[in-house]
């Protein structure tokens, strides 16, 4: 059957992200350093994009690197660290001066306040925060009672962000997003994070064609229904590593997290990295070939990936 | 500090002897894996560990590339995700987890958030993970740090992960499942809980310290108990296993 009459929605990055007006709520995919959508990322700090506030479940270069480029006002996930290299030091030097506020989330009411959306709800009943500080922050945290039990629940407001961006594998041009079979697993929370925005923008690795899609659609982990918007982006996780495709880049992460040390070393890491580069695939001429296949080809990649 | 182990090997030691065999346990990388392995090696084979990635029970043909990279374990009995390792604690399924932390109080409460005040802190930290959802979720759990007053304080200044919250009885007036610290393994010494308090009562002194240590690190009051014991030093095989099996490279100790 031909596809004529489904809105096609393959765009370049830059005209996803134009959309995106400044006071946004912005919802990122990813875990800690595993998957985050980088591209999209670098391409909100080129345009500009201020007063946005940032959602996620567990994050880090992603939101440090918002948060050190000036466009973020409020932080609302259950954690933002750089993994085994050390804290976020933008987001650090933000918080501790007042430029940033923070909504804090252990990492199950992170998940549930995009559930809750993407069930249809407009909250979800939660144990983890009871008796803490998480409660006494967060507004988006509120005590009930059971009305069948009695049991005491934390109430986790759903969030409806304005954008989500997210990166994956595969999508053809109508927005059926798709995950490899060897993957990680460790993204589940980005198809909730997918059904609770309003617009919702995905960068994948490779655009495939809607008869692929339809030879493996257990790989569709988010059908163009929920999708706004796709760009081809390969690498467009790096640093971050993206499944069975690429490892980390743990030398570009270091000097990340190097130039992370001071606002001064982290402005000329930006010029560098982001302002003075065009697009993405200058930002990975930039990088250059060798960087990006060291991480392509790392052993832990090839032999560590969950085969279904 | 006695010769023959390092900090980190006795505090490697002292928290493999929280799992009993049988148990499954949420591991952390780091310190808590190497312990977990150590207590799989020693006296506890039937030990499930539960990685945060979704790997269930791995049984690695070498645990020193398992240590390396935890992603690279075969023959593991399930491999999920993330999400579904939450669901393991949501449902009550895990008996022990591991937490660092940078304060801790009397009770075993806990801040990975901010130090100071929420909204201007003078040292924000990265937040919770799934830290506060181990604390609160997992049947027990012991918190493993390096003692100093900076640490070890009379009152958290956030409270991200609940220990005892304020005594007894208390996590269950809040509505939590899970039983909460059962021990606080350091680099001087290894805490229990009172019962009837639920306050940190010294267990033993590790080799080479004094109770004077101990009370120095501390900001909050420690109470000689009567028949406070010398933690059991690392036995040779225990080292053994540690340095030549599970992390020859050194990554971690």
């Amino acid at each position: 059957m031909p596809s004529t009459g489904i809105p096609e929605r393959l765009v370049s990055v830059e005209e996803a992200i134009a959309a995106i007006p400044d006071g946004a709520s912005v919802a990122i995919g990813g875990h800690t350093l595993r998957r985050h959508p980088m591209a999209l990322v670098r391409e909100i700090i080129r345009q500009g994009k201020r007063g946005l506030h940032l959602l996620g479940w567990n994050n880090g270069i992603d939101m440090d690197m918002l948060v050190g480029a000036g466009c973020a006002r409020v932080v609302e996930t259950s954690y933002v660290g750089m993994g085994a290299l050390g804290l976020a030091r933008n987001m650090r030097r933000a918080v501790e001066s007042g430029q940033v506020e923070t909504v804090d989330h252990s990492e199950t009411t992170a998940i549930d306040m995009f559930r809750a959306t993407a069930l249809g709800v407009d909250f979800l009943p939660n144990r983890t925060p009871l008796g803490t500080d998480l409660m006494t922050y967060n507004d988006g945290l509120v005590e009930i009672t059971s009305p069948f039990t009695g049991q005491t629940y934390a109430a986790v407001r759903g969030v409806q962000p304005d954008f989500a961006i997210l990166h994956a594998h595969t999508a053809d041009v109508h927005g059926n997003v798709q995950l490899d079979e060897a993957n990680w697993y460790d993204n589940s929370v980005d198809s909730f994070i997918g059904r609770a925005a309003t617009h919702v923008i995905v960068s994948v690795e490779q655009i495939v064609s809607t008869d692929y899609v339809r030879s493996h659609p257990r790989q569709t982990y988010l059908p163009r229904e929920y999708v706004t918007a796709v760009v081809h982006a390969p690498f467009g996780a790096h640093p971050c590593c993206c499944d069975a495709r690429y490892g980390y880049d743990q030398a570009e992460l270091r000097a990340y997290y190097e130039a992370s040390k001071s606002a001064e070393t982290f402005d000329a890491y930006l010029t560098d990295r982001v302002r003075s580069v065009r697009d993405h695939w200058e930002y990975l001429d930039k990088v250059g070939v060798a960087g990006l296949l060291t991480a392509a080809t790392r052993p832990s990649v090839t032999q560590g990936a969950v085969q279904a | 500090m006695t010769a023959g182990f390092s900090k980190d090997e006795i505090m490697a030691v002292a928290t493999s002897r929280y799992i009993t065999d049988g148990d499954t346990v949420f591991i952390g990388t780091g310190l808590p894996m190497l312990a977990a392995y150590l207590a799989k090696a020693t006296h506890a084979p039937n030990a499930a560990l539960m990685f945060e990635s979704g790997v269930l029970d791995p049984r690695p043909r070498s645990i020193a590339k398992a240590v390396g990279d935890p992603r690279l374990v075969s023959t593991a009995r399930r491999v999920s995700g993330m999400l579904d390792s939450l669901l393991m604690l949501h449902g009550g399924r895990v008996d022990l987890g591991v937490l660092g932390c940078a304060q801790v109080d009397r009770f075993g409460n806990i801040n990975t958030t901010a130090i100071g005040s929420y909204q201007k802190p003078s040292t924000r930290l990265p937040g919770s993970g799934g830290a506060n959802d181990i604390a609160s979720l997992a049947r027990h759990h012991v918190v493993v740090t390096r003692h100093n007053r900076r640490t070890f304080v009379d009152k958290v200044d956030y409270l991200t992960s609940p220990g005892h919250l304020t005594g007894p009885g208390a996590r269950a007036r809040a509505g939590l499942p899970g039983g909460g610290p059962v021990g606080v393994v350091t680099d001087l010494c290894v805490f229990g809980f009172d019962p009837r308090t639920c306050e940190m009562v010294l267990e033993s002194l590790h080799p080479g310290v004094s109770l004077d240590d101990v009370r120095a690190a501390t900001g909050f009051e420690v109470i000689e108990p009567p028949g406070l014991g010398e933690t059991v030093a690392p036995t040779a095989t225990e080292l053994d296993i540690l340095r030549n099996k599970i992390d020859p490279e050194g990554v971690y100790l």
